[in-house]
């Protein structure tokens, strides 16, 4: 079942949308500031299926044009102006998405939003290396999850880095240690990307069950004290952590590989009815 | 050749007992000699749940320490702390999951990792498993031969069987092991029972006892039956329903789609091998596991759906290879090895290793005597040193 599907987006989100497979079924259409070549271009294509990213960025009007069941891809909480935004799209139907995606679980404010999916994330799987280099043992460190009080010989991954950058940074890691003082989320910046490289990711939170990662078998949870001995323990080169390592890197493959998750979506956004309520991950809604 | 497997028993039905089952009748119908080497309590007679079992040579602990293999497989992980026992020219691992992923003790999972810590010969089932180890012993000989499904137990029905009015679905799996997914399974149910009416069934190797009701109504359950009267419990059922957050490669979804049946499954480690989205299943990540209730109320909904996937299903199926194929595949790559690999030098290695792992729970901590594991170790204990 190939679903000829279009990808609308920023270049910023160029690594979460599957590549050219060459067997024409899929096309990325790069959203620049003027956002009509691409949307002609994309209308052109023909889609059965297109993926809006930051759909609330093309006015509601230029959509209509869109051929195929558009499905809107929420990245990032909405600001209030954008929801009620997007609730008039859906009240008056002009520019209307029959689906969206949400980053998280949405908040009820958007209970009247015809909810596809959860996506926390997806990767262009085939831009990271592969195998992973499970012989490298530097650290890497996100600027705003460095551990207070903790002094560790790493590299700084900053903000504002672009994806090239960091995935520069990180093929020449083997260890992320990570600090937040809230549980971890698959929305988070660079954690995906550190498991998909196949890093040894330390934390001193775990991810909610649902996310899927498993503790111990794919990342591990210690506290802060304990990380210098964790990092000590994989730069002995003992291959201590080489089976979380191989994990990680092999279970964001399966959970975020762009390919898998949207050409799953893409067949879910066919045979599923938006009026079919029930939330995806809720008991109930 | 002679080729042995440890087994920690063989009473219990399990989808790893089967896959081993069939390759050592394979290799044996190919004239090799074949042995399963029970580790626990070997049964007086063989047991009935599976007929092959007859057929085969079980021999205790004791009998098989004066045999020389040609091939001894480890089996079910603890089996690899006691390969040293016995004599081989090749010693292999016939893997068939990530087992560390069974247990939520780190103490387990460390030493599970150990028995990816020598380049024995392994073989496995599963792509992700022979990533996974060539990942952890590049240096090791990995083959992978997929499993069959078979054609005695399971012949592929010409159409899928008429549908009743009401959807028909089947859960399956044991409890007791969180990882199987029951629970959530169940919860599904009651969810989507609140919507539209449904019959439900649980084909089962282990109820516990336990008697679960969807929507207030008890579940038909079928337990512990013998491999050759599945297909029956199979054709009963529209939908087969597995939400395990572990599997080496799924079994019952390409046997219910051999009976025309269709599933909705996790999209876990292996489900890639064979199961295709919209094609002839549904898969569900975790983190959308609530999904599961609107793929239910789809196919209650939309009869031609349903149709479509069953035969998408049914396609798959008689695509599978049989048994035979598998197991002549496996006999052939190890008549290939039999001539350049030989790794009986691994053994006081594989000493040295069941050596901690005998440490390791002599020591403090008295594993978890619930589950699978508590079983074995309960029954490990009494096993002489």
């Amino acid at each position: 079942m190939n679903i000829r599907s279009a990808f609308l987006a920023s270049p910023k989100f160029e690594l979460r949308i599957p590549g050219d497979t060459g067997t024409g079924e899929s096309a990325f259409f790069r959203i620049a500031e003027d956002w009509r070549p691409a949307l002609a271009s994309a209308a052109n294509f023909q889609p059965e299926v297109a993926f809006v990213f930051d759909p609330l960025s093309i006015p509601g009007e230029a959509l209509q044009a869109l051929p195929g069941i558009k499905v809107g891809v929420v990245t990032q909480p909405l600001t209030p102006g954008e929801l009620s935004e997007a609730l008039r799209r859906q009240r008056t139907g002009i520019g209307v998405l029959e689906w969206f995606t949400w980053f998280e679980e949405p908040p009820p404010e958007v209970r009247d939003l015809p909810l596809l999916s959860i996506v926390a994330t997806s990767l262009d799987t085939r831009r990271l290396p592969s195998p992973p280099n499970l012989e490298q043992v530097a650290i890497a460190v996100p600027a705003w999850a460095r551990p207070p009080g903790l002094s560790l010989d790493a590299e700084l991954v900053a903000s504002e880095e672009s994806w090239p950058d960091c995935l520069e940074k990180l093929s020449r890691c083997g260890v992320m240690v990570y600090y937040s003082s809230e549980p971890l989320q698959l929305s988070m910046p660079l954690l995906p990307l550190a498991l998909a490289h196949g890093l040894l990711l330390v934390s001193n939170q775990a991810f909610p069950p649902e996310c899927g990662i498993e503790q111990e078998d794919e990342y591990l949870v210690r506290p802060v004290k304990d990380w210098a001995r964790v990092v000590e323990k994989e730069q002995k080169g003992l291959g201590y952590f080489r089976a979380v390592r191989a994990r990680a890197f092999q279970k964001a493959r399966e959970l975020f590989d762009a390919s898998i998750v949207f050409r799953r979506l893409a067949v879910d956004a066919t045979i599923l009815k938006a009026t079919c309520r029930t939330s995806p991950t809720r008991r109930q809604w | 050749m002679t080729i042995g497997f440890l087994v920690f028993d063989v009473v219990n039905i399990t989808g790893g007992g089967n896959a081993i089952i069939e390759h050592a009748w394979g290799l044996q119908r190919l004239g090799h000699r074949v042995c399963l080497v029970v580790l626990g309590q070997l049964p007086p007679e063989p047991p009935t749940w599976h007929p092959k079992l007859s057929d085969l040579t079980l021999l205790s602990a004791d009998q098989a320490v004066t045999e020389r293999f040609d091939f001894l497989f480890a089996t079910w992980w603890l089996t690899f702390f006691e390969l040293w026992r016995f004599e081989s020219r090749i010693y292999g691992y016939f893997n068939q999951s990530l087992e560390s992923r069974f247990h939520s003790e780190s103490r387990l999972k460390l030493l599970n990792r150990l028995t990816y810590s020598l380049p024995l010969l392994f073989v496995t089932e599963a792509k992700w498993l022979e990533e996974f180890i060539r990942l952890m012993q590049p240096q090791a000989e990995v083959v992978r031969i997929p499993n069959g499904l078979s054609e005695q137990f399971f012949p592929r029905v010409s159409e899928p069987p008429r549908q009743a009015s009401a959807l028909r679905v089947l859960v399956e799996g044991p409890w007791g092991f969180p990882f199987k997914g029951l629970a959530e399974a169940f919860g599904v149910l009651d969810q989507a029972r609140r919507d539209f009416p449904f019959e439900v069934g649980w084909l089962t190797s282990h109820s516990g006892g336990v008697l679960p009701a969807v929507g207030g109504e008890p579940v038909k359950i079928f337990e512990k039956l013998p491999i050759s009267e599945v297909r029956r419990v199979l054709r009963e059922f529209d939908v087969l329903l597995k939400l395990s957050r572990v599997e080496g490669v799924f079994g019952p979804p390409l046997e219910m789609f051999s009976q025309g049946g269709t599933a909705i499954c996790s999209a876990v480690s292996g489900s890639d091998e064979y199961m295709m989205h919209g094609r002839n299943c549904l898969l569900v990540d975790r983190l959308n596991e609530r999904r599961a209730v609107r793929y239910l109320a789809l196919l209650n909904e939309d009869r031609k759906y349903l149709d479509q996937l069953r035969r998408g299903g049914l396609e798959t199926a008689r695509q599978a290879p049989d048994w035979s194929t598998s197991a002549a595949l496996l006999a052939s790559a190890l008549e290939k090895l039999d001539s350049r690999l030989v790794n009986f030098r691994l053994r006081p290695a594989l000493k040295a290793l069941a050596a901690v792992q005998l440490e390791c729970f002599s020591t403090d901590a008295t594993p978890s005597s619930r589950g699978l594991l508590g079983r074995f170790l309960q029954r490990w204990r009494s096993f002489p040193a």
